[in-house]
């Protein structure tokens, strides 16, 4: 169950003793009691395909009861290597990290070197601001065992699944490399000076600048066979640097995204047949959401948060991730 | 089809991108991605083993999924194949 509840009714849920994944503001989260449940801040959300924003309500994913059990745990920048290895052998791992954390930062540059990278299902999401709330927040994750919320941890619900069902990772990409220049950027991280633009080393800020490229379209990498995205956050006049939202690898070759004609149609096209029926929980990025103009046309999306980047085995942008529930066959 | 103790050589062959194919499991061609780019940093044969291993232990953890096990099916009738 993926629904919108006012705090009440959450309160509710957790005296129950229900397993929650939570998302909402963050005196909503501070405010309920200790339980079975992990949250993160966002304020914004995507409830029956439109996007909605909400200081008073909770986005509440139940998870079901065949759940057999739950491990709550916090990682820091130097246990987050752990992540994947710590997960049980038949179930999920649900993360949620506070952006801008060294956390988030560790895990983005260094996920595929984790001890049984991949192998495990991983997927969360990087949790926000409201950005149009006054005064300083910093995003947060909390740990509703405890009541802890950290702004610089990693917040992880370790489920194990009954040997009948298995999890089952997807994502949906409304992005694909266009046909421009090659890139390859000389080192990883999360901002940069210059790039190899078809081979020629020069300076990334006044490449996007000469070419007027559309920056909120993303760097687009092929991972085999998958679009990998790499958003722009910042084109930083002063430093002559570019900054991006997650990082960029040495090894990789980009280009920029080409635009998307018509949302809805492709969003249809990529969305799986049969999800809703299975899913059990998904997230979609602001990016995707924010007042872009003239992308006034903003996408469709999965019933759950909207995020400020979205983890499904590797920090992704600009991506909706979800995860189901497939039932395996009786053994014979 | 499941695979064997010994590693297949067709795991190094997809590490080390003289086969390429395209999964349907999303981890793996995650993995795949990032263990191609690792083996090309600095390749070796104990790098090109330690991949293969990695990639193998994948399918082999995850055996329950429909597309991992349509993906091993692939890999090891490629090998018999050869």
């Amino acid at each position: 169950m993926n629904v919108l509840l006012p705090p009440e009714d959450v309160r509710g849920l957790i005296g129950q003793g229900q397993k929650l994944l939570l998302a909402g503001d963050e005196e909503l989260l501070s405010d309920l009691p200790a339980g079975c449940w992990i949250g993160g801040t966002t304020p914004y959300f995507m409830i029956e395909q439109h996007p909605q924003h909400s200081r008073e309500k909770i986005h509440v994913t139940v998870l079901p009861d065949f759940v057999q059990s739950v491990d709550i745990r916090q990682y820091d920048e130097t246990s987050i290597h752990r992540v994947y290895a710590d997960a049980p052998a038949n179930g999920i791992s649900f993360i949620i990290i506070p952006a801008k954390a060294s956390t988030h930062y560790t895990f983005a540059l260094h996920a595929p070197n984790f001890e049984s990278f991949a192998v495990r299902p991983l997927i969360g999401w990087i949790s926000g601001v409201d950005l149009k709330k006054p005064g300083f927040q910093l995003p947060k994750a909390y740990n509703g065992m405890n009541k802890v919320a950290s702004e610089n941890a990693a917040v992880v619900m370790h489920i194990t699944l009954p040997n009948d069902k298995v999890a089952d990772i997807g994502i949906i990409n409304l992005f694909s490399q266009g046909s421009g220049d090659q890139i390859v950027f000389p080192d990883d991280g999360f901002k940069t000076r210059s790039a190899y633009i078809n081979g020629r080393l020069q300076n990334y800020r006044d490449y996007l600048l000469d070419k007027n490229i559309d920056t909120w379209l993303p760097l687009v990498a092929d991972y085999h066979g998958i679009s990998i995205n790499t958003s722009i956050r910042e084109v930083n006049e002063r430093q002559e640097a570019v900054e991006f939202y997650a990082p960029v690898f040495s090894n990789l070759s980009y280009k920029h995204a080409r635009p998307v004609t018509n949302y809805n149609n492709r969003f249809e096209q990529l969305m799986p047949t049969g999800l809703e029926q299975h899913l059990l929980f998904a997230c979609n990025c602001i990016l995707n959401h924010r007042d872009h103009e003239p992308y006034l046309e903003a996408p469709p999306g999965i019933p759950g948060p909207i995020t400020f980047g979205e983890i499904a085995y590797l920090l992704l942008n600009q991506t909706m991730v979800y995860v189901r529930i497939i039932d395996l066959p009786s053994p014979a | 089809m499941v695979a064997s103790a010994n590693l297949e050589p067709v795991w190094k062959d997809i590490v080390s991108g003289k086969m390429n194919i395209e999964f349907e499991f999303l981890a793996a061609r995650i993995l795949q991605s990032a263990l191609v780019r690792s083996f090309h940093q600095q390749p070796s044969p104990m790098r090109l083993d330690r991949c293969a291993r990695e990639l193998r232990e994948l399918f082999l953890q995850n055996l329950n999924l429909p597309s991992a096990r349509n993906d091993l099916d692939k890999v090891l009738g490629t090998e018999a194949q050869e």
